[in-house]
């Protein structure tokens, strides 16, 4: 019976050798697994382990604002510290929390730079970041092939993920221009204003609060800093008076743990010319901001 | 635990090698190891009703022993009925009264009740080794969805010594591929499209709920006929032979022989204990108390599903099919040959269908109406286009292979086909469709609720 079992477990393991080798091919060929619900998030973290950016000094890390407000070529040459920007499309407080528990581990950062706007304390959390966080970091880092299995979808889907959904052009820190985004996209959001806060915004202040303690047992510093955004968004004296709230709110929360908080809301400086949509500016805004920025950073690096 | 899952995955091929490598030695041994896995694998979804299956693993177990024990027929009866009043009591209970059901209930209450009447007919013995009787009500591969294997079937397999065979382990490999191709690649996708049609379904034209019928009841055919050949499968893969539970119901001539071939292990348990004993009862009343028979059995089978009064009269009209038959003295024949009476006999079961999927009688009218007053084309919509050929050339594919080996246990008995070339490439076709165009999300199995 023995040699018969035997026989039958290497027929059966030469059976699925080819299906092994096909998924193989489907990483190399960048058709990667479904890590997150975030494909931008996916692609970027599978290329950055396909790519690894080496040490990083100054971490990058949170939603389509720190994404795009962020000028790399200032940051990454200027400031004259390794830099990377981890950041993607719409990810909470609470994601950005579970995904830095990861990545403060995996490159040791020096600091942490998050670019904030209201809108990343309004959803829940979403559950796929705290799978994919949860995962071993030696699979994630050395066999990330293991979630073609663990996050089973099709290969049809995984290949319209690749070559039909849009996605931005990283540059070398990992950034990405606002504009590619837009192009040959007609605005809708012209009425669209502040609306906060929502039922997710009190886990999100908690997430804050979290994350900001772990930063510090970690002791890596955080710099977090309020973006600027249209000056139409927040239209009404009322909205003003909550986002106002909303600033004091997360720098009580940052300051209480020893941590920065810089604030450039201010619609003098940043008029809406300066932005591509509502809370992301344009090449030129990002620019100014990143500029002022860097300032402001040496300060706090040295 | 689910056949389509993570923990299966790992859980499956772990228990595999322990069982041929290391618990081989004993037959005592092999079958501790399937009790443990067979707990491990239920408890896994939700630990709490694991005592459930046990307490009434164990009360079945006494009782068969006490049944063992006395000649006194009120006794023996008392203690049948005791076994009775449990099974069918929690099974009321759950199905009727608690929003959480324990998966898999009707289908070890079904071998329990069944393990009693055999004893009390004289058909088995008591079974004294405890460990073979647990091991047989929470045997792994069938607990949650069936087949539901007699005890005269199961029981003696577990108590004899189990010999690893090269032809059968290859077979149940094949069954699981089929299996997973019917549930992956037919079931979750027609589940996906008939859900957006039986959604709005007071929108869609007349081809709109037809399709939306059919794409149902192929689904619910490739859901549970998949399960069971994948059960069937994982069982061979162990050295068991498990009941058959489909044979190519599509192929049926009239209503009578569509029931011989769908879900056999529950059709034949409840002609068994419900229908031959009712049959019995009345007699005395001809055709009109056949009739009845078959009229109340089939209200249980409807009753079984749920406290729904779609699925009560599902039932009764699938009796009421039978009517003709039983009239004609046509029950048992198998209908004549042609390709026309199958297809009636489809969009008979195909129609009755739409109640049991509808969510209310209200529901499932409008659906009736609509297919005969809406308008034929206008206004139809799918989904996605690309899935439903997908799902399309799919079933043609299932209905080619089955009407090809229609004489065999399951279509992918191909050891025939020349040259070896050939099967390989059938094996990684249906792979492959499975690993291609499987949906993003796998759908449960619907008879694990049931």
């Amino acid at each position: 019976m023995g040699r018969g079992l035997n026989r039958f477990l290497l027929k059966l393991v030469l059976l699925a050798l080819p299906v092994v080798v096909g998924y193989e091919i489907l990483y190399r060929l960048r058709i990667y697994p479904v890590l997150t619900n975030s494909q931008l998030f996916d692609n970027k973290m599978l290329d950055v382990q396909r790519h690894p950016p080496g040490g990083v000094k100054l971490m990058a890390m949170g939603s389509s604002v720190t994404l795009y407000d962020l000028d790399s070529r200032m940051l990454g040459q200027d400031l004259g510290v390794t830099y990377y920007n981890f950041a993607s499309w719409g990810m909470q407080m609470t994601d950005i929390g579970v995904v830095l528990q990861a990545l403060v581990k995996e490159y040791r950062p020096s600091y942490v730079l998050i670019c904030s706007s209201p809108r990343d304390f309004v959803n829940p959390a979403n559950g796929s970041y705290f799978d994919y966080a949860g995962t071993a970091s030696w699979i994630r880092e050395r066999f990330p092939e293991y979630f073609y299995l663990r996050n089973y979808n099709p290969v049809h889907v995984l290949y319209r993920r690749r070559f039909k959904s849009p996605r931005p052009h990283f540059d070398a820190w990992g950034g990405a221009a606002v504009d590619e985004m837009w192009k040959g996209v007609v605005r809708q959001d012209f009425d669209e204003h502040l609306d906060f806060p929502t039922p997710g915004t009190e886990l999100q202040y908690r997430a804050l609060d979290s994350l900001c303690a772990f930063l510090r047992a970690e002791k890596v510093g955080l710099i977090f800093v309020q973006a600027p955004m249209e000056a139409r968004y927040v239209n009404t004296a009322a909205r003003r008076q909550v986002l106002a709230a909303h600033f004091e709110r997360c720098r009580a929360i940052v300051e209480a743990r020893g941590q920065d908080y810089l604030n450039y809301y201010d619609t003098t400086v940043f008029k809406d010319s300066l932005f591509a949509d509502l809370t992301h500016l344009s090449s030129a805004g990002r620019e100014v901001l990143t500029e002022k920025m860097v300032t402001d950073l040496r300060r706090v690096l040295n | 635990m689910l056949f389509l899952s993570l923990p299966f995955l790992l859980f499956f091929p772990v228990f595999f090698l322990l069982y041929w490598y290391v618990f081989d030695r004993s037959l005592r041994a092999q079958n501790w190891l399937v009790l443990a896995g067979s707990y491990f694998f239920y408890g896994w979804w939700d630990w709490r009703f694991l005592f459930l299956l046990i307490a009434s693993s164990l009360l079945n177990y006494l009782l068969g022993l006490l049944l063992a024990r006395t000649n006194r027929d009120g006794y023996r009866q008392l203690l049948v009925g005791v076994g009775l009043v449990q099974g069918l009591g929690c099974l009321l209970y759950f199905k009727y009264f608690n929003p959480l059901l324990p998966l898999g209930i009707s289908f070890y209450t079904f071998k329990t009740i069944s393990y009693l009447l055999d004893i009390r007919r004289g058909k088995i013995g008591p079974e004294r080794d405890w460990v073979v009787f647990f091991s047989y009500v929470a045997f792994f591969p069938c607990v949650l969805s069936g087949p539901i294997d007699r005890p005269g079937v199961l029981l003696p397999q577990l108590k004899a010594r189990r010999e690893f065979g090269v032809e059968q382990g290859v077979d149940g490999l094949r069954q699981i591929l089929w299996g997973l191709f019917k549930k992956v690649v037919i079931a979750d996708n027609c589940s996906r499209l008939s859900a957006d049609i039986f959604g709005h379904y007071a929108t869609q034209p007349v081809s709109g709920l037809v399709l939306g019928a059919f794409l149902n009841t192929i689904r619910i055919y490739a859901d549970f006929s998949g399960y069971s050949d994948m059960a069937i499968g994982v069982g061979s893969l162990l050295g068991f032979r498990i009941s058959r539970n489909f044979h190519y119901p599509f192929f049926s001539r009239n209503i009578a022989e569509f029931w011989r071939r769908w879900h056999i292990t529950l059709t034949s348990w409840l002609t068994e204990y419900v229908y031959l004993p009712l049959s019995i009862y009345f007699r005395d009343y001809g055709k009109p108390g056949q009739i009845a028979a078959i009229l109340i059995n089939f209200a249980l089978i409807g009753i079984w599903h749920g406290p729904r009064w779609t699925y009560l009269v599902f039932g009764v009209l699938h009796g009421c099919y039978y009517i003709p038959l039983i009239l004609r003295g046509a029950l048992n024949k198998k209908g004549g040959t042609g390709g026309i009476k199958m297809v009636g006999t489809f969009v008979l079961v195909m129609l009755t269908f739409v109640m049991f999927f509808s969510g209310s009688m209200r529901e499932a009218i409008g659906y009736y109406r609509r297919m005969v007053s809406g308008p034929m084309f206008a206004g139809f919509t799918v989904e996605e286009g690309v899935s439903l050929w997908v799902t399309m050339v799919s079933i043609l594919l299932m209905f080619g292979m089955e009407w090809w080996q229609r004489d065999k246990e399951h279509p992918l008995q191909i050891d025939g086909v020349k040259p070896f070339a050939l099967r390989l490439f059938i094996y990684y076709l249906l792979l492959g469709m499975v690993l291609t165009f499987g949906p993003t999300n796998f759908t449960e199995f619907i008879y694990i609720r049931f």
